[in-house]
């Protein structure tokens, strides 16, 4: 905040651009028709191509609707039969029958076969952490697509805390990108839904590296907040290519962030004392200027991040308001010059543009 | 987004919200449905029977037909109200069987599981799927859906009688699929809390005026809540009235509005809103008035009306809130339990006879769940051919040994011996 800059966050965007980062342009397109299936539909009228991934309750493959060529991603879910069906599986349905958004990964149906559930969802080209490996500068994505996925990241969890359900899990793996250049979130395994009296929360949910202060802190009342300090790391990562904090351990991962930003005290953060984990005798770290470390982002930007960033819960900025920051406000001319720059490029190399590796 | 977009988003209103004449007409089909088959199933048993019976023997055509004429005409089967009541019964189960846990079962998952069942039952009839067979399972299901952990071995153990692991998850995706795949039931016991909490708030002099009435002050709401008409029964102070009301309240959330169609017809803020109207009229109507203005306190002049003479819109909006409470706390109090009825439980028992005669025999145990799911099902997801035989073998054996257990079911086989929790 403190460097001088006398640029414009537009003029950074057109002169940061790198040609090999941008984003596919959003045609408009035949009108999106409602993925509705006859129930008389068989599974065997997909085409279960290569594996995607393997998560502790589900393997995801790319699969075709064999009638419509449509692509999309087939969550095959292990039925335990000590158990039934999951209770991961189980929320994550319930939670994408009710999480209806653009930027919020579609469930299309629920199929069930012999001896196990599958999930038929719509299809992303690939997760985030992948995108940064594959499309950007050392993981390192341009301003103008951090802006644009970053709006999306925050409508996404906006739905969702507008809807009382804290996704708990957010991180790059877990953010989908398809070829339009839309982010969607997806992975609802660990979500749950929130209200009042406020409940008290397992503590063993996000990965260490996006994990809030609070949260390692031990406090089990955590709310939305804990999205927004995610999704915070998330956007430091996307500029920089690298995890802002890459904790080993529970203690490490506080160290990381109380070496960048600040041991926090019963001053600046009154009440800290009282939780679990908290230790007299951490060692204490003044607060550093978080552009040091991410030269590539404007001070409005930086801005909006502090606010993400911030210690105390309560002193985060909420995914609504986010929307709201002066940092989006030049969002519409962002796009549009993606768009544009994406339709040139596509001109200009013609052919030469290298194929999208398989997921 | 207001909360009024945020409920017409969810699955429960999108997929679960009827008018009564669309739910009576549901009910209906879903009977005539069942009751056609449950007639060819018979049918299809007993010419089994005397083929087998008469295989030595010569075949008599002409005889065959008219026994069969004759039995079809015997076979009685339920109506809709009498499977209604069938499926009340079973809903005070799970209520009692929550209860039987140590520590007893969340309010939250017990309603979840209640709804459930609810739900199922207006595209599947218990000629079909007997109730006992679902519940424990409409329970277990919910215990996930609702964050509250049990392995299922604990579950099965804290059922009455003997239930297998197997018996409670054997009809879970029948279960499902006749849900919908859509579990989050939006509950009215939320909106009580909030409410319970803003006339908390006003009490201590902390309230907060409506936006289209900034001219009220804290001070203002404190008074009108202390002015208003005494308590059904008397009580000490405010914060004990409003916390009498609040228990009245909770106690017809978890049981009145469980039992009746409450869930389909109205949303969850205008049942607890109901049953808060129950529980102490005056108090719900101040909250209202707090929120609207309207017909009963002074602190708005009725019916208001503007330049135009037009009414105050909150006016009409009051109004028609008003009619709609009045309807759904009628419905609310027209619950009593059927347990506690010896009249309703004598009718019960003669519904439990009947019953026996007109189970579909091909469906006992949750004979072929998923494959020949009931056509009046709307939405129901897609099943595979892909290892059906196998499948539908494996269930088979799973069927057998059910039958064997048969008698030890959840609640015992006969319906009316009441097992005390």
């Amino acid at each position: 905040m403190e460097r001088p800059r006398d640029f414009h966050p537009l003029k950074i965007a057109s002169s940061l651009v790198s040609p090999r980062s941008f984003l596919y342009p959003h045609k408009p397109g035949p009108p999106r028709t409602v993925h509705k299936m006859d129930k008389s539909q068989q599974p065997s009228s997909f085409q279960q191509l290569e594996k995607l991934g393997e998560g502790t309750y589900a393997t995801v493959f790319k699969g075709r609707n064999r009638q419509t060529g449509e692509m999309v991603a087939l969550k095959e879910i292990h039925l335990d039969s000590e158990e039934g069906t999951p209770s991961t599986a189980i929320r994550e349905i319930s939670l994408m029958k009710e999480l209806k958004h653009e930027s919020i990964v579609s469930l299309y149906d629920v199929i069930h076969t012999e001896n196990k559930l599958m999930l038929v969802f719509e299809f992303m080209d690939r997760d985030l952490k992948r995108y940064m490996d594959t499309r950007g500068d050392r993981g390192q994505l341009d301003p103008a697509t951090v802006k644009s996925f970053m709006h999306q990241l925050l409508k996404g969890i906006a739905f969702c805390h507008d809807n009382r359900v804290l996704h708990r899990d957010l991180k790059p793996q877990n953010l989908l990108i398809n070829k339009k250049g839309q982010l969607k979130l997806g992975d609802f395994g660990l979500a749950r839904a929130f209200g009042i009296p406020v409940n008290t929360f397992s503590n063993e949910v996000v990965t260490l590296w996006y994990r809030a202060p609070d949260v390692l802190l031990g406090s089990r009342t955590y709310n939305t907040s804990i999205d927004i300090w995610s999704a915070g790391c998330i956007m430091a990562e996307m500029y920089t290519g690298r995890p802002l904090f890459p904790g080993t351990t529970n203690e490490d991962q506080l160290v990381k962030i109380f070496r960048l930003m600040g041991t926090p005290s019963e001053r600046s953060w009154p009440g800290i004392s009282q939780l679990p984990e908290y230790k007299t005798n951490f060692h204490i770290y003044a607060t550093q200027d978080l552009s040091l470390i991410i030269p590539q982002i404007d001070p409005i930007g930086m801005d909006l991040l502090n606010r993400m960033l911030q210690l105390r819960p309560e002193m985060r900025i909420g995914a609504n308001e986010a929307l709201q920051h002066p940092w989006f406000h030049d969002l519409p001319q962002i796009q549009a010059k993606l768009q544009q720059q994406q339709q040139q490029q596509m001109a200009g190399y013609g052919g030469m543009v290298p194929p999208q590796p398989a997921y | 987004m207001i909360e009024d977009d945020i409920y017409r988003a969810s699955s429960q209103y999108r997929l679960w919200s009827y008018t009564e004449s669309s739910l009576q007409s549901l009910r209906a089909t879903t009977n005539t449905v069942a009751s056609e088959r449950v007639r060819a199933a018979l049918r299809r048993s007993r010419e089994q029977q005397s083929a087998t019976s008469s295989a030595a023997g010569t075949p008599q055509p002409g005889s065959d037909m008219d026994g069969k004429n004759k039995d079809e005409k015997e076979i009685e089967c339920l109506t809709p109200e009498e499977e209604l009541v069938l499926v009340r019964y079973y809903c005070e189960k799970t209520l009692e069987l929550g209860e039987t846990y140590r520590p007893p079962m969340p309010t939250m998952a017990r309603a979840t599981a209640i709804q459930y069942l609810r739900r199922f039952y207006i595209t599947n009839s218990p000629m079909t799927y007997h109730p006992k067979s679902i519940m424990a399972c409409a329970l277990f299901v919910a215990t996930k859906t609702e964050n509250y952990y049990m392995s299922l071995r604990q579950f099965a153990d804290g059922i009455p009688g003997e239930t297998s692991p197997e018996d409670v998850i054997a009809p879970e995706f029948l279960l499902m699929q006749g849900l919908r795949f859509t579990f989050d039931i939006r509950h009215p016991f939320r909106g009580l809390e909030g409410g319970v909490m803003e006339l908390q708030a006003i009490a201590d002099g902390q309230g907060q005026p409506a936006p289209h009435l900034p001219h009220e002050t804290a001070e203002d709401l404190q008074q009108g809540l202390l002015s208003i008409a005494p308590p059904p029964t008397p009580s000490k102070s405010m914060s004990d009235r409003i916390a009498v009301a609040h228990g009245k309240t909770r106690d017809l959330l978890k049981t009145a509005a469980q039992m009746t169609d409450a869930y389909f017809l109205y949303t969850p803020s205008q049942i607890w809103l109901s049953a808060f109207l129950v529980a102490d009229r005056p108090l719900a109507e101040f909250l209202l008035d707090v929120k609207l203005g309207g017909p009963v306190t002074a602190t708005i002049p009725t019916p208001e009306t503007d330049e135009n003479g037009l009414l105050n819109p909150l006016y009409e909006i009051r109004s028609k809130l008003h009619r709609v409470l009045t309807e759904c706390s009628a419905l609310l109090q027209s619950y009593t339990p059927l347990s506690s009825d010896p009249v309703q439980m004598k009718n019960l028992k003669r519904i439990a006879k009947k019953l026996y005669h007109c189970q579909n025999p091909e469906k006992v145990n949750l004979k072929r769940e998923s494959a020949q799911a009931p056509v009046s099902q709307p939405d129901s997801g897609a099943v595979t051919s892909e290892s059906e035989s196998e499948r539908l073998a494996k269930k088979r054996k799973l069927e057998q040994e059910q039958m064997a257990r048969q008698g030890n079911d959840v609640f015992g086989p006969d319906l009316v011996q009441r097992t005390k929790p």
